[in-house]
């Protein structure tokens, strides 16, 4: 148990229902493989997302945590995603003076991009992974 | 800047003239036998004190959801004081039309913990107490803005230790009215001069736990923060602490945990919660049973986040607070 925890990180990731979470669905349905540690929360919008959930994804445990939504622009409440953009970069900023930066990501991953979302997600475990070790 | 100087008694005066009028009443400071605290006057100006040389508490908090009924209230304060009215009026908090905020040049403050004795109250003797640089909190000795230059008026001090009085907006203009004496042309060299920028706050979470591993969460910090103003916080109760499952996943995931369980993250996330708002007063440290250093995290943690929104908090009404409004075209390297 405590073998299996030292080396595969748990990440939690906040994904938009709008894009991020159906983009995760198609990766499903196009056989695209990410890891098992990544472990996706739906919300309504990306600024659903109260940067305390993130403290507290973290003080619990999680290795890494990303919030996902759509591009600048395309948000379904039209401008939901500013504020996301706002608090996240003003978080980091946050996890940076305490030296933890790496931490906490922001993707902007359209429904479309399913790749792409595989790609982000499978660099940031293998990042969090490499840095265990 | 045209301002009046005030002689001798007219700031009380002309705040006793406010208080003629049946729906006025004044916030400022009462000098009782070598103790200086917050008091609210209707009747009269009975030991009125201009300055305030001991910060116990910020007299913004007493300004919360306080909806008056056509009372009028002028409040004479500290800057940062100021300031924190300020965010509440922003934050619809405080109703600004019932209140004519005045801010005092401040030369610094110490602890109502280290008080001992009589405290200094005339503006000579405070300059020569706060002459020497050790003495003072830690807040005060890092203060951003000491200067008068907040709210509807201000009062200044020039260098040879005359009072000044300027209006900044319009409720300020009536209060200078009600003052002797004609506006004058004031000198541009004041006392207490602009504050200098401080290098941007770093520090790692081993000296972070270490710090707040005195913590009792007594949740003073919170009560005690005059910005920190909701009527339900997450942490009332313990439903946002991890408690069952969530503490067993913690302690299995990490290896060990702090007790009381969940101190860092209450802090972090009131950290980041008045993180735009914060206007480093260090009211939360001056709560805190266990002396923690809280102004060092919370002040230095603002100012670095203010900073990557040339925002300053209570620096004027017009400002909105950064994570309530946004700009299309920024952060474009937001994302990774």
């Amino acid at each position: 148990m405590e073998e299996k925890n030292k080396k595969n990180p748990e990440i939690v990731g906040f994904a938009c229902s709008f894009c991020t979470f159906k983009a995760s669905e198609m990766a499903g349905s196009l056989r695209l493989k990410y890891p098992d540690g990544v472990k996706l929360i739906q919300v309504p919008c990306s600024s659903r997302v109260d940067p305390a959930f993130v403290i507290k994804a973290i003080f619990e445990g999680a290795d890494g945590v990303f919030v996902a939504g759509c591009h600048p622009g395309d948000c379904h409440f039209i401008k939901g995603n500013y504020f996301t953009r706002r608090k996240i970069a003003a978080l980091k900023e946050m996890f940076d003076a305490f030296g933890m930066k790496d931490k906490l990501k922001l993707f902007w991953v359209s429904a479309a991009e399913a790749r792409r979302f595989v790609e982000k997600v499978t660099g940031m475990y293998d990042e969090i992974k490499d840095k265990k070790k | 800047m045209k301002g009046k100087k005030i002689k001798d008694s007219a700031m009380e005066n002309a705040l006793g003239k406010f208080l003629e009028q049946e729906q006025y009443l004044v916030m400022g400071f009462e000098k009782d036998k070598g103790d200086v605290y917050h008091r609210i006057f209707k009747d009269n100006l009975d030991n009125y004190s201009l300055m305030n040389p001991v910060f116990a508490t910020n007299g913004a908090l007493y300004l919360r959801r306080l909806f008056a009924k056509g009372a009028q209230i002028v409040i004479v304060l500290r800057p940062c004081e100021v300031r924190a009215y300020i965010e509440l009026v922003k934050l619809t908090q405080i109703e600004r039309r019932n209140i004519v905020a005045v801010s005092i040049d401040c030369f610094g403050t110490i602890s109502s913990k280290d008080k001992n004795g009589d405290v200094p109250s005339g503006p000579d003797e405070i300059k020569s107490f706060f002459g020497d640089p050790e003495k003072g909190r830690f807040a005060c000795k890092n203060c951003r803005e000491r200067r008068g230059v907040v709210g509807d008026a201000g009062i200044r001090i020039d260098e040879s230790g005359n009072f000044w009085t300027f209006p900044y907006t319009e409720k300020g203009e009536t209060l200078l009215s009600l003052m002797e004496g004609d506006p004058e042309e004031a000198p541009q060299q004041m006392l207490i001069g602009e504050n200098q920028q401080v290098q941007a706050f770093q520090v790692d979470m081993e000296t972070f736990s270490k710090d707040f591993s005195k913590c009792i969460m007594c949740m003073n910090c919170r009560d005690m923060c005059p910005v920190c103003y909701c009527v339900d916080c997450v942490f009332n109760g313990d439903e946002y602490l991890p408690k069952g499952d969530a503490l067993f996943n913690k302690i299995f995931r990490t290896g060990s945990t702090g007790m009381p369980r969940g101190k860092e993250l209450f802090h972090l996330i009131r950290m980041f919660h008045v993180s735009q708002t914060c206007v480093g007063c260090g009211a939360c440290e001056e709560a805190c049973p266990q002396g923690i250093p809280l102004t060092k995290y919370f002040k230095g943690i603002s100012e670095r986040l203010q900073g990557m929104f040339s925002y300053m908090s209570g620096r004027s009404f017009d400002e909105s607070i950064p994570y309530l409004t946004f700009v299309e075209d920024e952060l474009k390297d937001a994302d990774d």
